[in-house]
């Protein structure tokens, strides 16, 4: 049998063809690092996700060795416990892990940026957002029609990495406690992102207040639950406001990115709520609700090509996990 | 599975969840919680009938116990309080 179809049949692809893990592959891929070595365990099946299990799914993906670190360092940020990822696998919502990567190692292993930011076309974006899924349904056991439910999911389940550009803000890395010159990975569990268009923007808060208005949009469940909200500034946007710092936009937007609880009532949020075991949150009709509880769970980075005014917003659950790449 | 080629990337080897020796469980009382997201679905109901008769053969007795899914009291906080009056807890989780 042909390997890729051989792949198929064991069940391990995504659905798109995967490049067969031959032993070679995957020590090329290890690089004499010791195959046996337990990384982490991952839930929900409680698997050892060992280097050269890790190594296998990431040649599968098409990732090259010097990826790998990269890689890794996405499993070590799952298997945290504030990530919570057992519930982010196994719910029927559609979240997924999305890659965040910062540092040097953005130039140096040439992820996108530019155009494309969040699509395709780089093989450091495409293989090791797709290496991450790939364990994620090999080892950590998320597999469709198993642990895996996802009502609808999105298309970030086939790959979900975006690396932040330099700009005059400071990096993700570096508000998040890592120096400038380290090389870090954060973990989201990120639903699908929504392009938000503000072409031809003068001021900073005609941006903003676009993004103020979609933040508090019913139907998300950040409203129940108040996670995270990733922000992707393309460069224009991110000029516009360059006056102001991240913190700054942070506290605005924060602000204003909220609606009463009797602007609700009618869109089957309270019902939700009610389901969800979260109604205590809208009790008040005057109370303010929004996708986060403070200000500093609006995450901002900015990437994208320089021609175009959007900025993607992002719902994510839980608490994202920042841990730095270890190269060798 | 390994063939002479390719090398299996799916996960072979699993943390140990030994189950609690049923003879612990022999006249102890066994917390039953419901901490499903939706739980009005039923599933989680279903899974800890399930435990219930699983165990009821081992003597033990059982009771029902509430836990918010999501932010309610720390995991460990919600343990300590219940952890005097059950000798184990089987809880449901998920959505």
């Amino acid at each position: 049998m042909d390997l890729i179809e051989e792949c198929y049949a064991a069940g391990w692809t995504d659905g798109l063809p995967v490049v067969p893990p031959t032993r070679s592959r995957v020590e090329a891929m290890l690089g004499g690092r010791p195959a046996d070595r337990v990384v982490a365990v991952l839930e929900p099946s409680g698997a050892e996700a060992t280097l050269e299990k890790i190594a296998a799914n990431a040649v599968m993906a098409g990732c090259l060795p010097e990826y790998f670190p990269v890689v890794v360092a996405a499993v070590r940020a799952a298997a945290e416990r504030a990530f919570g990822l057992e519930g982010v696998l196994t719910t029927v919502h559609s979240q997924w892990p999305l890659v965040l990567v910062n540092g040097p190692i953005v130039q140096r292993l040439g992820f996108n940026t530019g155009p494309n930011a969040l699509g395709s076309g780089a093989r450091p974006n495409a293989t090791i957002g797709r290496a991450v899924n790939l364990v994620m349904r090999n080892i950590a056991g998320a597999r469709e029609g198993g642990l895996d439910p996802k009502t609808l999911a999105h298309p970030g389940k086939y790959s979900y990495c975006l690396a932040e550009a330099e700009s005059v803000w400071t990096p993700h890395h570096v508000e998040r406690g890592f120096s400038p010159g380290t090389s870090t990975v954060t973990l989201f569990a990120a639903d699908a992102p929504l392009c938000l268009a503000v072409l031809n923007a003068q001021r900073p808060e005609q941006i903003l207040g676009t993004i103020a208005d979609a933040l508090p949009i019913a139907g998300t469940y950040n409203l129940a639950f108040a996670g995270e909200v990733l922000l992707v500034f393309s460069p224009e946007h991110a000029a516009i406001c360059a006056g102001m710092t991240k913190e700054e936009v942070r506290a605005w937007l924060f602000q204003r990115g909220r609606r009463p609880v009797r602007s609700l009532v009618g869109l089957g949020v309270l019902e939700t709520a009610d389901l969800l075991g979260r109604r205590e949150r809208f009790d008040d009709p005057d109370q303010l609700v929004g996708p986060v509880r403070s200000a500093d769970s609006i995450r901002i980075v900015v990437s994208g090509g320089e021609v175009g005014g959007y900025t993607a917003l992002i719902f994510c659950s839980g608490r994202s996990v920042v841990v730095p790449i270890e190269e060798d | 599975m390994e063939t002479e080629i390719l090398v299996n990337p799916l996960a072979e080897r699993f943390r140990q969840r030994p189950p609690a020796p049923p003879r612990l469980l022999r006249g102890a009382e066994v917390a039953l919680v419901d901490s499903m997201l939706n739980p009005a679905a039923g599933w989680g109901q279903a899974l800890l009938e399930g435990t219930q008769a699983a165990l009821a053969p081992t003597g033990a007795r059982f009771g029902r116990e509430r836990r918010a899914p999501l932010a309610g009291a720390p995991a460990d906080d919600w343990a300590d309080a219940i952890a005097g009056r059950y000798a184990a807890a089987v809880i449901a989780v998920g959505d």
